[in-house]
């Protein structure tokens, strides 16, 4: 039986492969894909198993063909399916940087072959074919305009700076409608693609800040895995976006009571993506957070200036304005915190936080 | 010389002598009869006791005897209530056992799932600091 459903499509694949293989020796290629298809497989199983997908093509539908894989996601939540394609992307990336053969490579000093991922949502068919029926398969083929289109904005990845995982104009809407998502996006470009007429606006991924990239991890990748990130992140030319996730990782750490080491790691670490990484806003925040609640570097003045910093490039962050009015009255400031939390209500007169804050006046505070 | 020699040619003192012994003979014998007599007499009484005594020995007997089949018949009686009784402790040591074991076991499974809900509410909690701080950087 035919029928239609919102999808949330995600293509993956190595780029420069075909290069690749070219300079690769034919054990080394057919190591690397098998690699490739070895640590898809172990991602994406065990994801659509932790968040209770039944898979079968009831929910979801997925393959892996060559250094190729596909997702399709179409359970009854899209806000949940949009999540989960986000968290599919960035821990495939984070996998296949761990593997046995890209740690030769780093070790051997060569750039490590890096993932590009396309994602896109929107209405697909799902029905059984007969041919497939009568091979003895039950699985529902997905087909529409939305897959054609997610495979497309997956081949403008390699032109992506910092995650390289491209998403079309319906992905990004949909983000910025779910604000349980911490995700930013670049300013779209309009790409020209073949057999589609008009361009299409393609966002890609600048920060994704999500603690269950690293949680959800399938055990046997979680092992020594952030070491590797570290390892990676010393290396030349490193991917901009692991100093997100691994100062993310170091964040919990320290909000579980990490030690000062844990700290200065943590700082260095944000130094350093400060100087890689175009999109700022996050790691200053970040910053900003470190020098609030890191109980030995604690600084309020210096956690007020990167908040301040964060806020120059985007003015209406809410995040932002509610920490810096928290560093400002655990600094003593009540006037401009009160102040600060006005603002806050300003841009959204229904954050609680601020409404607490500003209803009552500082002096009447405990 | 015989008996009658004597009366026709002993002398007097020759018969006196022979009644003496005569008389002394037959006084032997009737002291001898008498004392035969009070020996059977004697012998009799003592019959008489014996026979009182084992009168008395059968009734004792048979009193020993009741003494012990009914001490007996109390043993038996104490034996099989003893049976039934050790049965009874035996039946309620072991369900004694039984109830203490599976209240261990109750209590192991009440404790392996409060300490099963304690991590998932330490889970939980950690889940949502992280959550929240995920929503605020």
């Amino acid at each position: 039986m035919k029928r239609s459903v919102v999808a949330t499509i995600l293509f993956a694949d190595l780029m420069n492969s075909t290069e690749m293989a070219k300079n690769l020796t034919l054990q080394e290629y057919e190591e690397m894909i098998v690699d490739f298809q070895t640590t898809m497989y172990e991602v994406v199983s065990h994801h659509l198993g932790h968040y209770d997908y039944e898979g079968n093509g009831i929910d979801c539908d997925w393959s892996i063909v060559g250094d190729q894989l596909q997702v399709f996601l179409y359970s009854d939540s899209v806000r949940f399916d949009v999540r989960s394609a986000l968290l599919i992307a960035a821990k495939i990336k984070l996998a296949w940087l761990a593997t046995a053969f890209n740690q030769r490579i780093l070790q051997e000093g060569r750039l490590v072959s890096r993932i590009g991922i396309g994602i896109n949502c929107g209405k697909v068919i799902k029905g059984v074919r007969e041919w497939r029926v009568k091979m003895g398969e039950e699985r529902p083929n997905i087909e529409g305009y939305a897959i054609n289109l997610a495979k497309r904005i997956e081949s403008a990845s390699r032109d992506g700076t910092v995650y390289q995982i491209m998403v079309g104009d319906s992905f990004y809407k949909r983000c910025e409608q779910i604000n349980t998502i911490n995700a930013c996006f670049s300013r779209p470009t309009s790409l020209g693609f073949k057999g589609i007429n008009q361009k299409i606006p393609v966002y890609e991924i600048v920060s994704f800040v999500n603690f269950e990239i690293l949680s959800s991890m399938p055990p046997s990748l979680r092992e020594g895995l952030i070491h590797k990130i570290e390892y990676a992140l010393t290396q030349p030319m490193p991917e901009p976006w692991l100093f997100i996730t691994l100062l993310r990782h170091y964040i919990s750490l320290i909000a579980a009571g990490g030690n000062e080491n844990i700290e200065t790691l943590a700082l260095e670490c944000a130094h350093q993506a400060l100087a890689v990484l175009d999109y700022k806003p996050v790691i200053y925040r970040m910053l900003g957070w470190l020098y609030t609640y890191g109980l030995g570097i604690r600084d309020l003045e210096m956690a007020i200036g990167y908040f301040d910093q964060s806020l120059a490039l985007e003015p209406a962050n809410e995040v932002a304005l509610l920490h810096r009015a928290r560093a400002q009255e655990l600094a003593g400031k009540a006037k401009v915190s009160r102040h600060a939390y006005e603002k806050i209500l300003f841009h959204n007169h229904l954050r609680p936080a601020a409404l607490k804050k500003a209803a009552v006046p500082q002096n009447m505070q405990p | 010389m015989m008996v009658t020699d004597l009366f026709l040619k002993g002398s007097y003192i020759d018969v006196a002598l022979l009644l003496l012994i005569i008389l002394t003979v037959l006084a032997a014998i009737v002291a001898q009869r008498k004392t035969k007599q009070r020996m059977e007499e004697r012998i009799e009484l003592l019959f008489d006791n014996a026979n009182k005594l084992k009168v008395n020995h059968r009734e004792l007997s048979k009193k020993i005897n009741a003494f012990f089949e009914s001490t007996e018949a109390a043993l038996s009686k104490i034996d099989n209530k003893m049976e039934s009784l050790e049965a009874s402790l035996s039946d309620t040591q072991d369900s004694l056992s039984k109830t203490i074991e599976a209240n261990r076991k109750e209590t192991q499974r009440m404790e392996k799932k409060l300490s099963d809900f304690s991590k998932d509410i330490q889970k939980m909690r950690e889940y949502i600091r992280e959550w929240a701080i995920d929503m605020e950087l």
